[in-house]
């Protein structure tokens, strides 16, 4: 087991590590000069720029200024916004609790009804229950998030008046933006659990265990949801992680502050220390969302350890992203 | 089924657009500023009063088109290095693939953000962003199923023969592995519409007048409470869109191949 996570650990770090290459390598794919798509034609002299290229040490060889980059890095030193003129690193601080806020609470919603109408589903197979759940996960996975935020303010905030459609603070705030963002992953989620479910409810040992005479809601949840949680838990770590990328549309929707309104408004402003800072902050916490799902493998079906410590980790299996 | 109407549909309002639509998607007109859906004006009119029907009809040019091209070019960079790796084998394989797990594991909207800010808003920027973000999967699923014919007999039987590599993967490799493309083409199209008209919604795609959905998604938004149909039908228009692309992609995936069935797009 320490085997394991020793090495999803390394793992993880070596992609952080070519992930943080890839960043470094934005700003010099700019086509022309990075300096001139930042300020414009027009507004600085050739020193400034000068001084400006000095400064982000433009004029160094490449080798040498990946060095730097990533020495900074290590020392939560991402740089400073041209168009703020803050420390990228502290920008993203103020920025971030909003952000995991609404991903959060999000991913709370999606888990909840995601489980519930997928188990609904697989227990109450090829009946209206089960049709009309499928009927309704589909279209919410078709809906994009920003149109359903729109049709949410429409109905919730205009027509209504329930709840307000824009700003951040407070859990009212937080409804409309974590139910537009949840009600995605939960759709998602619910046909996933429903495969999985029905998968595992056709196998003998669930036979077995009504056989012996358990009641249906305890073979349901501790023989059937047990064994279809595998997959489940990988799903729902790469939901967070998509959250967390929903969140950069959600924001602009409602108006909320946000890592991913920072990374909208620096993308059009080509603030590239910015994009650059917020950039990597969304890739890291979605390496460690999902190296804690690896993780969380062994605690949820003991099978697993042990293939853990033989070192090689059994995955689920045929996973789409 | 339903998905393939529902395709036909769409595609047929795309293509017939001008003859269609009732006005000029990018007329104004004071005197009809913000007026709700009725008669001649179906979806209603945006601020500028503009016929909102007719720009959704314009706007499913734009959408699908680039949202198409933006596949397409997804499609050709994936099978070109997918081929590489998985003919190529060794350390090609090694590289190409490390590169694509890497990205794989990145949300793709931020892979697309990430490149947008590399070359610039627009929409065609946009919808080569787009591109860029949706190579990986298609190198993945490319690469595993020429895994899976390099190791049949026949081809084997075809290179002991003398067939050149060239030869080989032209007509025994290529041939073969069209199916898992065109199932992973159609899927992915749905998924570039969405991301197209997510980064359009953002600002960061088609510039106005541009009847382009997501950007009138977002215009709606500023009249949004006095005018719910600015933004209410572009958007219903990308939904139907999607779910009638998503339909006949899984119809295909089915159809095609079952063992697919679960490795989603």
């Amino acid at each position: 087991m320490h085997k394991f996570v020793a090495r999803r650990a390394l793992e993880s770090v070596v992609a952080m590590f070519a992930i943080s290459l890839l960043v470094f390598l934005m700003l010099h794919l700019v086509p022309g000069d990075p300096v001139r798509a930042m300020f414009g034609e027009a507004g600085s002299t050739r020193e400034q720029m000068e001084t400006i290229r000095q400064q982000l040490g433009l004029d160094r060889p490449l080798p040498d200024q990946f060095v730097t980059y990533v020495g900074r890095l290590l020392r939560g030193d991402f740089g400073t916004s041209f168009k703020m003129g803050r420390p990228v690193a502290e920008v993203l601080a103020t920025q971030l609790p909003a952000t995991i806020e609404l991903a959060a609470m999000a991913m709370l919603i999606a888990v909840l009804l995601g489980l519930l109408a997928g188990i609904i589903a697989a227990v109450y197979h090829n009946t209206l229950a089960d049709t009309v759940t499928m009927a309704i996960t589909l279209i919410g996975i078709s809906v994009p998030n920003f149109w359903l935020g729109l049709v949410f303010i429409i109905v919730f905030s205009y027509y209504l008046q329930w709840l307000p459609a824009v700003g951040s603070g407070g859990m009212i705030s937080l409804i409309l933006p974590s139910l537009t963002l949840g009600l995605w992953a939960a759709g998602s989620l619910a046909r996933l659990v429903r495969s999985s479910m029905l998968e595992v409810l056709n196998q003998d040992y669930v036979r077995t265990a009504r056989a012996k005479g358990l009641a249906r809601w305890v073979v349901i949840g501790k023989h059937g949801l047990r064994n279809a949680l595998i997959p489940v838990v990988t799903m729902i770590g790469i939901l967070a992680g998509n959250a967390l990328s929903g969140a950069i549309i959600v924001e602009a929707v409602f108006s909320r502050s946000g890592i991913g309104r920072t990374l909208v408004t620096s993308i059009v402003g080509r603030d590239f220390p910015m994009v650059q800072g917020t950039v990597l902050l969304i890739a890291a916490i979605f390496l460690t969302v999902n190296l804690l799902v690896d993780l969380s493998y062994g605690l949820i079906d003991p099978r697993i350890k042990t293939g853990m410590e033989s070192g090689t980790p059994r995955r689920a299996a045929g996973m789409g992203s | 089924m339903a998905g393939l109407v529902l395709l036909a549909v769409v595609a047929a309002s795309a293509l017939f657009a001008p003859w269609l639509s009732p006005d000029d998607p990018i007329r104004v007109s004071t005197e009809r500023s913000l007026k709700p859906p009725s008669a001649p004006t179906w979806f209603g009119a945006d601020d500028l009063g503009r016929d909102v029907f007719s720009r959704v009809l314009f706007g499913a040019r734009l959408s699908i088109g680039y949202g198409l091209l933006a596949t397409l070019l997804s499609a050709a960079g994936g099978v070109i290095l997918g081929l590489l790796a998985g003919y190529g084998g060794g350390w090609i394989d090694g590289a190409i693939m490390r590169v694509a797990d890497l990205l794989l594991a990145l949300p793709r909207i931020l892979l697309a953000l990430a490149v947008v800010s590399v070359i610039g808003t627009g929409l065609m920027n946009v919808s080569l962003a787009v591109a860029i973000s949706g190579i990986p999967s298609f190198v993945r699923i490319v690469r595993a199923s020429v895994l899976q014919v390099r190791a049949l007999a026949f081809v084997e039987a075809a290179r002991s023969l003398g067939a050149s590599d060239a030869r080989l993967v032209r007509r025994h490799i290529l041939p073969n592995v069209v199916a898992p493309i065109l199932v992973m083409t159609t899927l992915g199209l749905g998924a570039s519409i969405f991301s197209l008209s997510s980064l359009g919604f953002l600002g960061l795609g088609a510039q106005p007048p541009s009847p382009e959905w997501g950007a009138m998604v977002s215009r709606g938004r500023d009249n949004l409470r006095l005018a719910w149909w600015l933004s209410t039908f572009p958007g219903l228009a990308i939904a139907v869109t999607i779910l009638a692309v998503n339909l006949v992609g899984d119809g295909l995936r089915d159809l095609m191949d079952p063992r697919l069935r679960k490795a989603g797009a």
